[in-house]
C-alpha cells in the first residue's frame, strides 16, 4: 500500500510539474548562523595576494554569477530550531525554542540534541529529529516532502528524516583510508571525527548530483556558528567562512558538470545572524543563579543541560535532556528539587531565555498545604488558612474541570487513534526488501511506530496530570476536617501548570511571608503578609553586575521582558487580535497589537505604554505617553527608520500592514522585531473544517504546542547573552537585533534556471519568503499559493522574463 | 603610592592604545647572501626613571641567495635568544630529582646559541627525541632508582626549559602577529610556517608534518588559542562577578587579554553578612572569611568607578572611590581554565600545585619506576585520573602550565600599564613558580639575549662562521635536489673523514647558488601550482590568472624542470575555464618538449570532455591558435 502510495506521489510530482518550469533542480547549502554583515564584510575584502574577493567562489558564484538577498530576515526569534522550522516548511511558527518544555507534564522538546535521535533510530525508536516529528504532528510538511522520496538527498540536520548509516560507515572508512603519512599528520595536527560525517556529506551529495533523477539536495554546516559562538576574532571567523567558500566552489563546480546544470539552481542560505563584533566578548549571566537566589524567588530550576556541563562528569551524558539545578534557598520546597521544581528555564540560544514560573496559584496553594499539614496550627489561622485554600480553587475549579473535561476527551480520541494505529503496524510487513527500502516504506512504516509509541506516553502523561487536576478540583473543606492532606499528594510533581497572568507575574509568590501566615484584623488570611511576592519584571531589569570591564558594553543584562498580554482586557478603542507587551522599565514600555484586515492581511500596532499593570480581575491599565527614546525596539529615534522624522509621530500611531512595517524598520538596530514578535507569540488561527475524533487530535496536538509556550521570554541587552551550559564569548543570536537576524540568502543556477545574474535584490523579504520562492521557481506555483508567505517576486519576475527572451 | 598606582592604572585604560607597539621586527644582511630577521621585544625595567629597553627574542636566517624574490627565498634557523647553554652547576642540579628551584649562575652568555630548530630538517628532533625516550625506557630505566631518576630528571629538565623558550618564541611571534600596526618586514606566510613548526616542535611527531600542512597548522593553532582566551576571560569574569570580586583583564594595546587581575573591595571585606564564595576555578582562599585581608598592608590601589561600574579617572563627577586590593593574576591562555600564577596571599598556592604534581611524577617514575610504557593498568589509572581532575577543572596538564607561565613574564616584562611597584611584585611571585635549575631569571635573560644576540651578529658577519655553515647547507640542499638519498648519506660521511668538501671559490659558489635558485624558483612554483589544485577545482576563481600563467611558465623556464610538473600543469589545464591559462599551459607543456609532457598532451588531445577546439589546440604546433571566443577571458 505505501508502496503505491510513494508511486502516486511521484505520479502527481510529475504532472504537477509545468512544463515551462526552469529550475529542475535545486541544491541548498544550509549554513548555521551565518550573519549577512560577516558575510559581505569578507566578500568585499579584497585578498592583497590574489586580488580577489577574501570569498572567491561565493564572489564568483553568487555575487557576479547569482542574485543576492542581502536584507532577508528572520522571521521570530534569531534561533535555530524556529528559524530552520520557517525555512524548512514556509509555513507560520510553531516551534519557538531550541528547547521548550510542556507545563503541565514536564515534556522535554530538544530540538538541538542529535545523540538520542542516532541512538535511537540505531534501537528503531526513532526515526526522524524532535523537530519533524512535532511539525508531523501538526501535519506541516518539511520542503522535502513536497518531493518523492526517492528524489531527495537531505544532509544530516535539524529537520532530518532518517539515517544513513552508511554515510556515516563510509565516512569514517574514508577518513582512515589515507596513506600512513597523512594519517600521522593528521594525528598530529587534530583529529576530527565530524568533518569526517561533513566531508562524506559532501561526497555522497556530489556523486548524487550526476543522478537526473535526483531534484532537492541540501547540505547543513554548523561551522561557522560554533566559530562564531566561541571567538569574535575576525582571524578566526574568516578561517570558517574560507572553508564555506571552498565548499561553494566544490558544489558549483560539480554542479557544472552534472546533467542538469542548466536547470539547477544553488541556493546558499543562512537561519540567522550572529551578534559578534571583534574585540568584544559577548558576557554572560547566569540566569539559573539568579532564579536559585534568595532575591529572584528560591527557585528549583529546570534546564535542558547541566549548567557548566564540561566541568561536570555528569555532562558527559549526551542523553540529558532535563537537569535540576536546586537552590540551597528555597523556602518551601527544600530537599524538593526533583519533584517540585517551579522554575524551567531554556536559556538556548542566548540573547534570549525562555521562562516558565509554576503557576503562582499552585505555589500560593503549596504553602497553605504545607503549612495545613504542621501540626499546632491555631484553629483560627487553621480555619483563616483553608479559607484561602479554598478561594484560589473556586477561582481555579471551573476553568480546571473544563480542562479535565476537554483533556480527556482528547485523550479518548488519541486511544481510539492508538488502536487504530497498533492494527495499522500488525499489518506491516515485518521485513522489507531493499526495492522497499529504496522507496523508504521502512521508514514510513517505523515512524507510525514511533508516532504509536509517543501517542501511548502524551496519554500516559496527560493523564496523570488531569487526574491531578481533578483531584485538586474535588477538595473540599470536608476532607481537612478528619485527615492531614500533604500538598506532594495533591500538587501535580513536575508540572509548571496554567500559564501565569501579567498580574501573577507582578505578584509572583514565591514563598511564605516572612513570618510565616498572619491573620488579617478581620480573622480572614493576611494575603499580602503571609507570602512572599515578587514582581519579576523590575526585579529583572534591574540586575546589574559590579564588572563592567568593556566600552560599549553595559552592566544591565537585561534588554527588555516580553510577553503576551490578554488583547481582550485592552481598551476597546485598541481592537487588537493578540498583544504583545515589552517590558524595558517602569516608564519604558510598549505594547505590539496586531489584527488582520478585511482582506485577511497582518496589521500591527506599536503602542508606547507606561507603568501597565493588570488586576486581579485582569482588567489592564497604563498610561499613554509620548513618544520618546528608549522604549523597547527603540524605532522612534533609530535613524534608519524609513519613516521621515517629522512623519514619525502620526506614522506610529496607526495600523501597518506587515510589509509596511518590515520596509519601514528593517535598517534599524531591531530591524523586523515588531513583525517577528508578532510571529514569535501569535497562535496561528484555527479555523479547521475536521470533525469527530480528527478535530479531537487537532484540538490535543494544538493543545501540546499551547503548552509549550513560556511564561515570558528575557531579552539580552548588546553582547550579554543567558548561556549557562558553558561559554560564548565570540557572540550570541536569539534577539531580534539586526546583526542577529539579518541572514543570508543567495541564489545562482545554470543557464536555463531563469535565476538572474549579478542581482542584488534590495527589497527586504523574511523567511515565510523561502519555500514559496523556491517552489515557485520549479514551477510549483500552485504549492507556492497555499503558503503565507511572500515569494521574491524581484527573482520570478527576472525568471519569466528570462524564459521569454529565450 | 596611591597616587602612582592610579596614574598607572589611567594609563593603562586611556593611552594603551597610543603606546608604542611592544614587538618589531628587524632585517639584517649577513653571511652570502641571507638574512637575519629578528624579533624585538620591548621590555620594561623595573626602575620607573629607566627608559624601555629592547631584548632580542627570536632570530631566523631567511637564506635569499642575495635575491630579493621571496620563491628563491629559503628559512633555516631559529634561534630563541633568550634561551643559553646552562652552567655545570644547572647542569648537576638537574640531574637531582629534587632541586626544584632555580639555581642561578648563569650571569653572561658570550657564545653563540644554539638554534633552537632547523626548519630546514624538521624530522630530526623527532628521531633524536624517540631516540632519547627508547634509551630512557629501554636501557636507563632498568638500571636502578639512582640512574633512573637522575636521567629522567636531568632529561625532563632539559625537556621543559627547551619547551619554555619555544613557549616565549611563540609568544613573541603570536604577538607579532596581532600588533595593530605591525612594523614587520617579514612575509606573513614566513612567520606563520615559523610558527607552526615551532609550536610542532612540541609534539612528538610534529616535526614529519609536511610543509603543505603548516597552513592549517597556523589556522588550527591560532583559533584555538583565541577561543582559549575569549573562553578564560569569560569564565573568570563570571566567577569574579559570582563572589564579589573585582575583575581586571590586561591586555597590550589592541590585542586579546591574556592575563586578569582579580581585586577584593576593601570596603566589600567589612559587610556583617559575607559573600558567598566559590572556590571553584579560583583556587585561592576565601577572601571574605580571611583576616589578613583585614588587616591588609600589602599592596592597595585606589580606582574610580562611575554609576554604571565602569572604570573612570577620579576627578569624573559622581566617581566612586574604592579601594582594592589584589588576590591573584590568572593566565587566561591554559585550556579551560584560568590558570592561576599568583596568589598575593599565599607564595605557595600555585607553587604547590606544580610542587605536588612534579613531585608525584618524581617519586613515581623516577624511583619507583612505574611509568606507562607497557604497564598498561598504570595507564589506564593515570589517564581516568588525569580525565576526571581535567573535567572538573583541575589543571592537568604541563606543557600548558609552562606555556601559560612562560606566556605570563614575557607579557609582564612587555606590559607598562602597571604600577611599577605592583609589576614588581608579580614578577617576583611569578619567578618563584619555577621549578626548573635550567632557567633563569628575567633580568638574566634579557641580558644573555643581547650579549647572545650580539654573538649571532658576529658570527654572521664572520666568513667562517655562519657564512660557511650556510654554504655547507646549501650545499646539501642542492645535492637532495640532485642526488639519492644513499649517495647523500655517503658522502656526508666522506665530508666527515675531509673528504669531497664542496669548492668554496667564488666563481664555485656563484654557479652553485644560481643552480640553487632555480631549484628553489621550481620547488616554490611546484608547491604554489600543489595547494592551488588543492584549494580549489577551479584554479583562475581564487588566484590572479596572471600569477596562475606566471608559475606555469615560469615552471617551463626552469633549466631543472621538476618531475611531476607536466603532470601538474595538465591538471591546472583540466580544472581551468580561462582561456588564456589553458593556453599558457598548453604552450608550457610544449615547450617542456620532454617525454612526460608529450604524453600528458597526447592524454589531452584525447580526453573526451575537451572540446573540439581545445583537443586541436592540444596538438596544435607551437603557435598561438585564434580561439573561437574569447571575449570575457573565460573559456
Amino acid at each position: 500500500m505505501l508502496l503505491a502510495a510513494s508511486r502516486r506521489a511521484a505520479l502527481l510530482w510529475l504532472l504537477s510539474s509545468p512544463l515551462t518550469a526552469q529550475v529542475q533542480r535545486v541544491v541548498i547549502l544550509k549554513v548555521d548562523g551565518l550573519p549577512a554583515a560577516a558575510l559581505e564584510r569578507e566578500l568585499e575584502r579584497v585578498d592583497p595576494a590574489t586580488h580577489k574577493s577574501g570569498l572567491p567562489w561565493i564572489d564568483h558564484v553568487f555575487r557576479q554569477g547569482g542574485a543576492r538577498v542581502p536584507n532577508f530576515y528572520v522571521r521570530a526569534i534569531s534561533l535555530s530550531a524556529p528559524s530552520w522550522s520557517l525555512l524548512d516548511t514556509g509555513q507560520h511558527l510553531q516551534i519557538r525554542g531550541n528547547a521548550e518544555f510542556d507545563r503541565y507534564t514536564g515534556r522535554v522538546y530538544d530540538y538541538l540534541n542529535f545523540f538520542p535521535f542516532y541512538v535511537g533510530y540505531a534501537l528503531s525508536h526513532k526515526v526522524d529529529m524532535p523537530g519533524v516529528e512535532v511539525l508531523d504532528d501538526l501535519k506541516i510538511p518539511l520542503l522535502i516532502d513536497r518531493f518523492p522520496y526517492t528524489d531527495v538527498y537531505q544532509g544530516p540536520q535539524l529537520y532530518q528524516r532518517g539515517v544513513r548509516w552508511k554515510s556515516l560507515q563510509n565516512g569514517l572508512t574514508h577518513r582512515f583510508s589515507h596513506s600512513l603519512r597523512e594519517l600521522l599528520d593528521e594525528w598530529t595536527i587534530g583529529f576530527e571525527i565530524g568533518d569526517s560525517v561533513e566531508q562524506q556529506t559532501e561526497r555522497e551529495l556530489i556523486q548524487k548530483l550526476a543522478d537526473p533523477g535526483v531534484r532537492y539536495l541540501d547540505y547543513f554546516t554548523g561551522d561557522y556558528d560554533h566559530v562564531a559562538h566561541s571567538s569574535p576574532d575576525p582571524a578566526v571567523q574568516r578561517l570558517a567562512l574560507q572553508r564555506i567558500d571552498a565548499l561553494v566552489g566544490r558544489i558549483w563546480t560539480a554542479i557544472e558538470a552534472s546533467p542538469l546544470a542548466a536547470q539547477t539552481a544553488l541556493v546558499m542560505v543562512s537561519d540567522h545572524g550572529m551578534n559578534t563584533q571583534p574585540g568584544v566578548f559577548s558576557q554572560g549571566y547566569d540566569l539559573v543563579r539568579f532564579f536559585n537566589s534568595r532575591a529572584g524567588g528560591g527557585h528549583h530550576v529546570v534546564t535542558n543541560r547541566h549548567p557548566l556541563t564540561e566541568y561536570k562528569l555528569r555532562g558527559l551524558d549526551p542523553f540529558v535532556s532535563e537537569v535540576v539545578t536546586p537552590s540551597a534557598e528555597s523556602s518551601y520546597l527544600k530537599d524538593l528539587a526533583n519533584d517540585f521544581p517551579t522554575v524551567t528555564l531554556d536559556p538556548d540560544g542566548n540573547e534570549r531565555a525562555a521562562v516558565y514560573l509554576r503557576n503562582s496559584d499552585l505555589n500560593q496553594m503549596h504553602i497553605l498545604l504545607n503549612e495545613l499539614d504542621r501540626s499546632g496550627m491555631q484553629p483560627a489561622l487553621r480555619r483563616a488558612a483553608i479559607d484561602a485554600l479554598f478561594e484560589i480553587l473556586g477561582r481555579h475549579r471551573a476553568h480546571w474541570e473544563a480542562t479535565v473535561q476537554q483533556l480527556r476527551s482528547e485523550l479518548a480520541a488519541l486511544h481510539r487513534a492508538i488502536e487504530q494505529q497498533r492494527l495499522r503496524i500488525q499489518s506491516q510487513p515485518s521485513k522489507w526488501t531493499a526495492a522497499q527500502r529504496d522507496q523508504g516504506l521502512d521508514k514510513a512504516a517505523r515512524r507510525i511506530s514511533v508516532q504509536l509509541e509517543s501517542w501511548r506516553e502524551a496519554e500516559r502523561s496527560y493523564s496523570d496530570y488531569a487526574n491531578a487536576l481533578a483531584r485538586l478540583a474535588a477538595l473540599t473543606p470536608a476532607d481537612f476536617d478528619n485527615h492531614r492532606i500533604s500538598a506532594e499528594t495533591l500538587i501535580p510533581k513536575r508540572a509548571m501548570g496554567d500559564s501565569n497572568s501579567i498580574h501573577d507575574l507582578q505578584n509572583y509568590i514565591a514563598g511564605p511571608g516572612a513570618q510565616g501566615l498572619v491573620l488579617a484584623p478581620d480573622g480572614s488570611l493576611d494575603l499580602e503578609r503571609s507570602f512572599e511576592r515578587i514582581d519579576y519584571f523590575p526585579l529583572l531589569a534591574s540586575q546589574a553586575v559590579r564588572n563592567n570591564v568593556q566600552p560599549g558594553v553595559g552592566s544591565h543584562p537585561v534588554d527588555f521582558i516580553a510577553l503576551s498580554a490578554p488583547a481582550n482586557r485592552l481598551p476597546s478603542d485598541l481592537a487588537a487580535e493578540d498583544a504583545v507587551w515589552l517590558y524595558r522599565d517602569q516608564d519604558r514600555q510598549a505594547l505590539v497589537l496586531s489584527r488582520h484586515a478585511a482582506a485577511g492581511g497582518l496589521e500591527l500596532r506599536y503602542l508606547p505604554v507606561r507603568g501597565l499593570r493588570q488586576d486581579a480581575d485582569g482588567a489592564i491599565r497604563f498610561d499613554r505617553p509620548r513618544w520618546t527614546a528608549g522604549f523597547p525596539l527603540e524605532i522612534w529615534e533609530d535613524r534608519q527608520f524609513a519613516i521621515p522624522a517629522s512623519d514619525r509621530d502620526q506614522w506610529l500611531e496607526g495600523w501597518h500592514s506587515e510589509l509596511d512595517w518590515l520596509q519601514a524598520v528593517h535598517r534599524t538596530e531591531y530591524s523586523n522585531g515588531i513583525v517577528a514578535l508578532d510571529e514569535q507569540f501569535s497562535r496561528p488561527s484555527a479555523r479547521s473544517l475536521l470533525t469527530g475524533d480528527d478535530a479531537l487530535m487537532e484540538q490535543f496536538s494544538a493543545r501540546k504546542r499551547r503548552l509549550t509556550e513560556p511564561d515570558f521570554l528575557i531579552f539580552a541587552a548588546d553582547h550579554w547573552n543567558f548561556n549557562v551550559r558553558g561559554f560564548n564569548p565570540g557572540g550570541n543570536h536569539g534577539s531580534f537585533r539586526r546583526i542577529s537576524s539579518r541572514s543570508v540568502l543567495l541564489l545562482a543556477g545554470g543557464a536555463e534556471s531563469g535565476i538572474p545574474r549579478g542581482s542584488v535584490i534590495d527589497e527586504p523579504y523574511d523567511s515565510l519568503s523561502f519555500v514559496p520562492t523556491l517552489l515557485e521557481l520549479m514551477g510549483k506555483n500552485q504549492g507556492a499559493r497555499n503558503l503565507p508567505g511572500r515569494p521574491i517576486k524581484e527573482l520570478l519576475t527576472t525568471a519569466a522574463k528570462s524564459t521569454a527572451t529565450r | 603610592m596611591l597616587e602612582t598606582a592610579l596614574l598607572s592604572f589611567l594609563i593603562g585604560t586611556q593611552v594603551a592604545a597610543q603606546a608604542l607597539p611592544a614587538y618589531r621586527t628587524e632585517r639584517k644582511p649577513v653571511g652570502d647572501g641571507a638574512e637575519l630577521i629578528t624579533v624585538f621585544g620591548r621590555s620594561r625595567p623595573l626602575e620607573p626613571a629607566a627608559p624601555a629597553q629592547e631584548i632580542p627574542l627570536v632570530s631566523v636566517l631567511r637564506d635569499t641567495l642575495g635575491s630579493s624574490d621571496p620563491d628563491s627565498a629559503r628559512l633555516r634557523y631559529v634561534w630563541v635568544l633568550t634561551s643559553t647553554k646552562p652552567t655545570l652547576v644547572q647542569r648537576t642540579a638537574s640531574a637531582l630529582s629534587f632541586v626544584w628551584f632555580r639555581t642561578g649562575g648563569k650571569e653572561h652568555a658570550d657564545q653563540v646559541p644554539a638554534p633552537v630548530l632547523d626548519l630546514a630538517s624538521p624530522a630530526r628532533s623527532v628521531w633524536s627525541n624517540l631516540a632519547g625516550n627508547s634509551l630512557q625506557a629501554l636501557q636507563l630505566d632498568s638500571r636502578g632508582a639512582p640512574i633512573r631518576s637522575s636521567t629522567r630528571s636531568y632529561r625532563g629538565n632539559f625537556n621543559d626549559y627547551r619547551q619554555l623558550q619555544v613557549f616565549r618564541a611563540l609568544g613573541a611571534l603570536d604577538a607579532l602577529e596581532r600588533e595593530p600596526d605591525p612594523q614587520t618586514v617579514w612575509p606573513a606566510t614566513e612567520l606563520h610556517n615559523v610558527y607552526s613548526r615551532l609550536s610542532l616542535s612540541n609534539r612528538t611527531f610534529g616535526g614529519l608534518v609536511r610543509e603543505e600542512n603548516l597552513g592549517r597548522v597556523y589556522g588550527k593553532e591560532t583559533s584555538r588559542r583565541a577561543e582559549i582566551r575569549g573562553h578564560d576571560w569569560e569564565l573568570l569574569r563570571q566567577r569574579a562577578e559570582a563572589n564579589g570580586l573585582y575583575f581586571d583583564p590586561l591586555t597590550l594595546a589592541g590585542q586579546t587579554p591574556t592575563q586578569a587581575l582579580l581585586w577584593v573591595a576593601r570596603k566589600d571585606l567589612n559587610r556583617a553578612q559575607p559573600h558567598a564564595f566559590d572556590r571553584q576555578f579560583l583556587g585561592i582562599a576565601n577572601p571574605w572569611t580571611d583576616q589578613r585581608l583585614l588587616h591588609w598592608a600589602g599592596y592597595s590601589e585606589m580606582r574610580y568607578f562611575d554609576a554604571d561600574n565602569r572604570p573612570v579617572s577620579a576627578g569624573t563627577p559622581g566617581a566612586q572611590a574604592l579601594e582594592l586590593i589584589p588576590l591573584a593574576l590568572y593566565s587566561l591562555d591554559y585550556p579551560r581554565v584560568p590558570l592561576l600564577l599568583v596568589d598575593f596571599r599565599s607564595s605557595l598556592t600555585a607553587k604547590k600545585r606544580e610542587l605536588v604534581q612534579h613531585g608525584a611524577n618524581t617519586i613515581l617514575t623516577g624511583f619507583l619506576g612505574i611509568t606507562s610504557f607497557g604497564n598498561w593498568s598504570f595507564l589506564a589509572a593515570n589517564s581516568a585520573w588525569t580525565f576526571v581532575r581535567g573535567r572538573q577543572g583541575a589543571p592537568t596538564v604541563r606543557s600548558e602550565r609552562l606555556r601559560s607561565y612562560s606566556e605570563a613574564r614575557e607579557f609582564l616584562a612587555e606590559y607598562t600599564q602597571l604600577a611599577p611597584e605592583l609589576q614588581a611584585e608579580l614578577l617576583h611571585r611569578l619567578d618563584h613558580l619555577a621549578l626548573d635549575p635550567l632557567e633563569n631569571g628575567l633580568d638574566t635573560e634579557a641580558r644573555v639575549a643581547r650579549e647572545q644576540f650580539a654573538a649571532l651578529m658576529q658570527y654572521a658577519q664572520s666568513p667562517d662562521g655562519l657564512a660557511a655553515k650556510l654554504e655547507s647547507d646549501r650545499q646539501k640542499e642542492l645535492e637532495a635536489y640532485t642526488r639519492p638519498r644513499a649517495i647523500r648519506f655517503l658522502m656526508a660521511g666522506a665530508r666527515l673523514l675531509r673528504i669531497g668538501l664542496p669548492e668554496n671559490s667564488a666563481e664555485a659558489r656563484a654557479v652553485r647558488h644560481s643552480q640553487l635558485e632555480a631549484r628553489r624558483e621550481a620547488a616554490a612554483q611546484v608547491r604554489y601550482l600543489k595547494q592551488l589544485l588543492a584549494s580549489s577545482p577551479r584554479p583562475e576563481v581564487v588566484e590572479d590568472s596572471a600569477q596562475i600563467r606566471y608559475a606555469i611558465e615560469r615552471l617551463s623556464a626552469d633549466r631543472f624542470t621538476p618531475p611531476n610538473a607536466s603532470r601538474l600543469i595538465a591538471q591546472v589545464f583540466e580544472r581551468s575555464l580561462s582561456f588564456d591559462v589553458r593556453m599558457a599551459c598548453l604552450e608550457s607543456l610544449r615547450r617542456l618538449d620532454d617525454t612526460e609532457a608529450r604524453i600528458e598532451l597526447l592524454r589531452l588531445a584525447e580526453d573526451p570532455r575537451q572540446s573540439d577546439f581545445w583537443r586541436a589546440a592540444t596538438l596544435a604546433p607551437k603557435t598561438d591558435p585564434e580561439p573561437a571566443a574569447t571575449g570575457s577571458g573565460q573559456f
